[in-house]
């Protein structure tokens, strides 16, 4: 199977398109002396762009690693100076990346040099890859706390865009706006420019925009059969955008990407013609393969049809009212628990695979996943089998795709198709 | 007996000891976390039980509930939660370590799914490390609300004299082990023992323990043989002394050590000139070995000076399995360690329960170098 899998839709690839000329004027940029963060996936880039300081989301570089097959090098880059290669490797790839000597070897010419690493502390490993990253490469870097609320909302997703003060908690909320502070302060020092209130404004208008249009999009899909797409397609389309959050640019590819999958919907068009059985992946893609999605569609009819890209851009990211400072912190200080904490993410999954009409999960389980039991357990007390496949999603090295895929094949032979 | 046998056989049957207080009429909150200040749930009227792992019985639940990125000792405190073998009231979580965050996160999960299901009442205490006034002042509300917590277990109010009174208690028993601690790094008291003085006094109230140590000091404390290796240990906590045993047995002594069930838990005492809650507060923030543990530099360097200190002349980075983030400190700890001359040696995915081979593997990786 190919490991980049059989891509359908325009907006994908043009998507793929626009990040990579991005890129390669961003590499210039830095060339010349524009200062470069590098930010987790949960970091609130919105402050950076309200700035005009460029960044890269260090878990999109990771996957780009992946997908070029180079993850294996860095990781072993980093147990050449005597990290773990086998621990946050998702979170932890780009510095190994960031010491390869051989430029010709890495993706896309390498990642540009770094000013500052932006994390937010979900687990016990990314407080020492910050540290990491300073001892080096010299760069500095500021930490988010990733504070605990012990209220469990109901039903967060119906909440979260309105009354996120509520549904997050007061006590989050104060801590992240005041860290947001602070690090608006320590950029406004290191780079001399200044936090455009206006602009940042702009781009949270425009970041729901771009979110409403996903919740059309996931909402489409959910409710189309044959599905007009599968995970191939809607992955990329809906992350680059993500990544580009709060431009017009991205709001205008998901805007994009909808009335792609509208017009493939009224026309009737499908991932797979012949779809039988709709399938939902849990977890983090498989960077290093996405084709391996769509290997179950010829014997078996089986799509996946769900990931939680577009789930949580339809879900997670709108944020209405509020002081704006306050309403990204709301973005993001709940941000781990929408898809990873008991209590807070089963009841998601479980909505998501009813309103697809998924009829069998396959779940990536990751050491620092909190919820993967009690998201097994919720789907299959909802009557929706799981297939639980302990694997990396950015390390390829103990991948053994025959063996996943005959797990696979099994899981809907046994269980999927005998329902 | 000696008391500093009596103190280890406390620790060994510390769960069977406290039930006997809980029988007798002392109500017990248990706690999981070297971040959990003992000294307020002493000042609401109860016995603060430190949760160790107990090796009875199966697992099996509590590895499917927390999954293999749990460490292993986690996951053995929450089956023994499971089952009720742990004599507490209620029970206090806090945010050392991930491990812990998902021992409180599946646990408050597992209350709401099943209420039935017979669960003591948890509290989490989410204080947080980064060196910030944002986060100083997000840990004194959360000090605050465990405060109310445990007025509300106990049913009535604490006071402000109540919790100075603990926390005078405590700031004793702090330079008391650190006292015991020169003695061991003198050569006067093994590891074994320094191990079981500690976990003794996370099972018995402050007064008591204060005593017994007091007793231990006074002495006499022969010199024990010259130790074959002096070690200082790195890496994963060490609720029991399996290990030290391991390497004291073959002669060589532990002479120190950075986890949160050694000498760094009475680092750091309590500023008494401060209200009680913004002392405990600070303390526990920044103001401790166990608090530094966060900052992976600071405590790099404070174990290469811990270790000159103490006379180490090898150090041991000892990794459970599930205790991989660890593994991220070892740059820093080696280049901290080679600059004070001492070697480091590095052992990963360790199993909890040392078997015979594991024995001889640490022992020939770290005395027979």
């Amino acid at each position: 199977m190919s490991a980049r899998g059989v891509r359908r839709l325009e907006s994908a690839a043009e998507a793929l398109r626009y990040q990579r000329a991005w890129f390669a004027e961003l590499q210039q940029e830095v060339a010349g002396g524009m200062p470069l963060v590098l930010a987790d996936a949960d970091a609130p880039h919105e402050v950076f762009r309200a700035m005009g300081i460029p960044y890269i989301v260090n878990q999109w570089w990771a996957s780009i690693c992946a997908a070029k097959q180079c993850a294996p090098r860095y990781l072993g880059l980093l147990r050449d100076r005597g990290y773990p290669d086998d621990f946050d490797q998702y979170s932890a790839i780009s510095l190994g990346s960031a010491l390869e000597s051989d430029l010709a070897q890495a993706p896309w010419g390498g990642l540009p040099d770094i000013a500052l690493f932006v994390t937010q502390l979900w687990t016990d490993g990314h407080r020492q890859i910050a540290e990491a990253w300073n001892r080096e490469r010299g760069v500095p870097t500021f930490a988010f706390e990733k504070a605990v609320d012990t209220s469990l909302p109901e039903r967060w997703w119906e909440h979260i865009a309105d009354d996120w003060e509520e549904v997050v908690g007061t006590a989050r909320l104060d801590l992240m706006t005041a860290e947001l502070r602070e690090l608006i302060a320590l950029l406004e020092s290191m780079t001399g420019r200044t936090f455009d209130e206006e602009r940042f404004e702009a781009i949270l208008a425009l970041a729901n925009e771009q979110q409403e249009w996903s919740r059309k999009a996931r909402d489409l899909i959910a409710c189309t059969a044959p599905a007009p797409l599968d995970i191939v397609d809607s992955i990329p389309a809906v992350m680059v955008p993500q990544w580009h959050r709060g431009t017009e640019w991205g709001r205008d590819a998901a805007r994009r990407f909808y009335d792609e999958v509208a017009a493939a919907a009224a026309g009737g068009e499908a991932a797979c013609p012949d779809e039988r059985i709709r399938l939902m992946w849990i977890g983090r893609g498989l960077w290093f393969n996405l084709g391996f999605y769509q290997h179950f569609q010829e014997r078996y009819g089986a799509v996946f049809v769900w990931s939680m890209y577009l789930a949580i851009a339809a879900d997670g990211y709108r944020r209405y009212g509020g002081e704006p400072l306050r309403s990204l912190a709301a973005r993001f200080a709940a941000f781990a628990d929408f898809l990873g904490m008991p209590g807070w993410a089963d009841g998601w999954y479980v909505k998501e695979a009813r309103s697809h009409g998924v009829q069998g999960v396959v779940h990536l389980i990751s050491p620092e996943s909190r919820s993967s039991y009690f998201t097994t357990r919720a789907l299959e007390e909802a009557g929706i089998p799981v297939l639980e496949i302990d694997a990396n999603n950015a390390d390829a090295r103990t991948w053994d795709e025959a063996a996943f895929v005959g797990r696979i094949e099994r899981f809907i032979e046994a269980r999927v198709v005998q329902r | 007996m000696t008391t500093l046998e009596l103190l280890s056989a406390y620790a060994d049957e510390r769960f069977t000891r406290a039930a006997t207080r809980r029988d007798s009429g002392q109500p017990v909150v248990g706690y999981v976390g070297a971040d959990v200040p003992r000294e307020l749930i002493e000042a609401a009227g109860f016995l603060p039980l430190r949760l160790a792992p107990t090796v009875v019985g199966s697992s099996a639940e509590a590895d499917a509930i927390l999954g293999p990125g749990v460490d292993e000792a986690t996951r053995l405190v929450l089956a023994g939660i499971l089952e009720g073998r742990y004599p507490i009231d209620a029970l206090v979580l806090c945010h050392d370590s991930e491990h812990t965050v998902r021992l409180y996160t599946s646990l408050r999960a597992l209350a709401r799914l099943e209420p039935a299901r017979p669960l003591p009442p948890l509290h989490f205490f989410d204080l947080l490390h980064l060196p910030r006034a944002t986060t100083a002042a997000y840990n004194l509300a959360r000090i605050g609300e465990l405060a109310g917590q445990l007025s509300a277990w106990a049913g009535r109010s604490i006071a402000d004299p109540q919790i100075g009174e603990a926390i005078a208690l405590a700031n004793q028993n702090r330079r008391l082990v650190t006292r015991l601690d020169a003695l061991r790094r003198e050569g006067r008291v093994t590891g074994v023992r320094f191990l079981g003085a500690v976990a003794a006094g996370t099972a018995m109230p402050a007064a008591e323990h204060n005593e017994l140590l007091t007793r231990v000091l006074a002495g006499p404390l022969s010199p024990l043989a010259e130790p074959v290796r002096r070690v200082f240990m790195l890496g994963s906590a060490h609720p029991s002394p399996v290990v030290y045993d391991a390497l004291e047995s073959q002669g060589a002594l532990v002479v120190g050590e950075d986890h949160s069930w050694g000498a760094p838990l009475a680092d750091g005492l309590v500023d008494e000139t401060q209200s009680p809650l913004e002392g405990l507060s600070e303390r526990y923030h920044r103001g401790s070995a166990v608090a530094l543990a966060h900052d992976p530099a600071g405590r790099a360097a404070r174990a290469a000076r811990e270790a000159v200190a103490a006379g180490a002349d090898v150090c041991v980075a000892w990794l459970r399995k599930g205790d991989e983030a660890l593994a991220w400190r070892l740059p820093g700890e080696r280049a901290a360690l080679s600059s004070s001359g001492l070697p480091l040696v590095v052992l990963r995915h360790q199993a909890l329960r040392v078997d015979a081979q594991a024995s001889r593997e640490l022992v020939e990786a770290v005395l027979q170098r």
